[in-house]
């Protein structure tokens, strides 16, 4: 069908998100590690799937917005494409946060800040940071297993394992030219953080919980 | 590929097209070199006995359920895998295992048996990593197998040339249950198969020239055949393939598992591509559109071609959606429905194209309405399909690599 999940996201994530190619200064881009198993490949075809099967998630994600570095907490519901969003500026000084909320097909965007009216935007994932940020979330889980032979296409290395807040990860590392990073809890099958430096200033994603979540949109606002 | 590695797989594939010299068309002459290997009476597992296999072999499996994932490495090139019976050489992976046959080695054959309730595919033709940057498998086919309730393809050609599908049967995938993938040229062939309650009966994505689907029955999907040019995947852009004297029935399956973003109620979906003939197909009973050609996501529809295809009962007929609003080349022609009263988006659609293959001419932004999908179903739940034919002479058929032109070659 027309995605692929992981093999999508590792393989269009440039196409997706503006400024391909940037690196990300604690990470190196030379293949590291060992090449993935069988079921490692495995393991990372059904994290996508285990995603949507628990239903959403609690999240941060670090970004840069106009060359600043920006933080956005929130929360999304994989199953009906809803999110929400607080995206703020690392230095308080550059501005308040703003809100937005998102469906598969719409980006609602607060009008200012504390505001209670919301614009309605057209996504655009490769010019405005903020959509490519929730591009990128809206490809972090699938109804379907992902498909191995794209994954192991894309020649996956397993990095090592480490902790995130103490919770065990295996890292991997895969993609064509191995810049996107991903930290699946160890045992689980479900992501807890993925990392790619194909964009501008590098994007990272942290899934705080993995638990059914409902978004409510703002009066007037369902698309 | 280095050059000695490129030395190796030449030389397999010269041994295995030499211990098939006497295969001919008919496919019943003595084979002269190959073993057999008998599953489980000399090897006890199907992985032993390919890990055995040296090309030209059989590898012959006795009637039995076997909970294997069987991977064929690349240097197990020109074997034979095939079951004593179909419906009773049953592969299954109990919703734990990945892949039924997992096949990396150029010219190898599957027939006569079933795989089932794998998390992935079925089975998988596909290159293995070490080959990835170009180079494609060489040399596919799969004939007499049944492939039911696994988690995403039943049979699967990704990355290979030279291949044929012939007398599958395909049901229950919440993918797709026959995909041709990633080749230019393809070089394959795909006929006298069946596909129902699948997401997708058949389904190609940037599958590129000398790709032909013939005589298949594509029936009780969610939809029936979906031809796709994808960027996101390799082969990317779509080109040439055909789609001939298919029926494509009934693809409205509520109780079909469902894909991610996946389509519902139509027969065939040209979706981006170019030079794609679609034609002498009987299509019929759906509830969304019964041949639809439309931009993709990543690129324009152009150049195609729909025509002397034969449609009843769709609640659209023919549609043709363009970003432009231009027809881009694409032209219908010469389709017939009961009472000469085709129904097309936009109205008038052989009127306007059916003259003007390759020229672009104004058609509008005219749209389907879009049918919601209905619900997933699981199908880890779904029952078992009835039982299949069996390949002639499972027995005593000499074994018959996937070598040379598989797609050329008289199936069954």
């Amino acid at each position: 069908m027309s995605r692929r999940a992981f093999s999508a996201l590792v393989l269009l994530v440039c196409g997706l998100l503006a400024g391909c190619g940037s690196q990300h200064p604690k990470l190196k881009s030379n293949a590291t590690g060992t090449p993935a198993t069988d079921a490692q490949v495995l393991t990372l075809a059904r994290v996508l799937e285990s995603d949507f099967e628990h239903g959403g998630a609690r999240f941060t994600a670090n970004l840069q917005v106009n060359g600043q570095p920006a933080q956005a907490t929130g929360r999304v519901d994989f199953r009906s494409g809803r999110g929400t969003a607080l995206v703020s500026p690392t230095d308080p000084g550059l501005g308040p946060p703003r809100r937005f909320y998102w469906t598969r097909s719409t980006v609602l965007a607060q009008a200012a800040p504390g505001s209670r009216q919301y614009q309605r935007q057209v996504p655009d994932e490769q010019g405005n940071p903020v959509h490519g940020m929730i591009g990128f979330i809206n490809l972090l889980s699938a109804e379907t297993i992902d498909n191995t032979a794209n994954i192991a296409a894309a020649a996956p290395r397993l990095i090592g394992h480490t902790t995130i807040s103490g919770a065990p990860v295996d890292e991997f590392r895969y993609g064509l030219s191995g810049d996107t990073t991903l930290w699946i809890l160890t045992g689980s099958e479900l992501l807890r953080q993925v990392y790619t430096t194909r964009v501008t200033g590098g994007l990272t994603i942290d899934l705080l919980t993995h638990e059914p979540v409902k978004i409510d949109l703002p009066p007037a606002a369902h698309a | 590929m280095t050059p000695s590695r490129g030395r190796v797989r030449a030389a397999a594939l010269v041994v295995a097209a030499l211990a098939c010299a006497a295969c001919g068309s008919s496919g019943h002459k003595q084979a002269g070199h190959g073993r057999v290997l008998r599953v489980p009476g000399s090897y006890k597992t199907i992985q032993a006995a390919v890990g055995a296999a040296r090309p030209g072999d059989l590898v012959l499996i006795a009637a039995g359920v076997y909970h294997e994932t069987v991977t064929v490495a690349d240097e197990h090139t020109g074997i034979v895998i095939r079951g004593l019976d179909r419906n009773h050489v049953v592969l299954d992976g109990q919703n734990q295992l990945g892949d039924g046959l997992d096949i990396h080695a150029d010219g190898v054959a599957v027939e006569n048996l079933t795989v089932r309730r794998y998390l992935v595919n079925g089975v998988v033709w596909s290159p293995s990593s070490e080959y990835r940057g170009g180079e494609q498998l060489q040399g596919w086919r799969g004939s007499y197998i049944t492939a039911y309730d696994n988690g995403l393809y039943g049979v699967y050609a990704f990355g290979a040339e030279h291949g044929r599908f012939d007398h599958v049967y395909a049901s229950g995938q919440p993918d797709s249950g026959v995909y041709v993938g990633d080749c230019n040229p393809c070089h394959a062939l795909v006929r006298d198969s069946v596909a129902e309650h699948n997401q997708v009966g058949y389904e190609a994505t940037n599958a590129s020239g000398d790709a032909s689907v013939l005589d298949n029955v594509w029936t009780r999907n969610r939809v029936g055949v979906e031809i796709d040019s994808l960027r996101k995947e390799p082969g990317f852009p779509q080109q040439g393939s055909t789609l001939t004297s298919n029926r494509i029935v009934d693809n409205n399956d509520r109780g079909a598992p469902r894909a991610e973003q996946g389509g519902f109620g139509a027969g065939v979906a040209v979706n981006g591509g170019s030079a794609n003939d679609v034609a002498d197909n009987l299509v019929s009973g759906h509830s969304e559109v019964g041949i639809v050609v439309l931009d993709s996501p990543d690129s324009a529809a152009t150049n195609n071609t729909v025509r002397a295809n034969r449609l009843e009962a769709n609640a659209t007929d023919l549609a043709l959606e363009t970003q432009s609003g231009l027809s881009q080349g694409n032209c219908f022609s010469a389709n017939q429905a009961p009472g000469g009263g085709l129904r097309s988006v936009p109205s008038r659609l052989h009127a306007l194209t059916g003259n003007s293959c390759g020229h672009s001419l104004t058609i509008g932004h005219e749209r389907l309405r879009l049918l919601p999908a209905p619900p997933q179903v699981s199908y880890q739940t779904l029952p078992a399909p009835p039982p299949q034919p069996n390949m002639p002479a499972a027995a005593t058929a000499p074994a018959q690599p996937a070598v040379g032109a598989p797609e050329r070659e008289t199936a069954g």
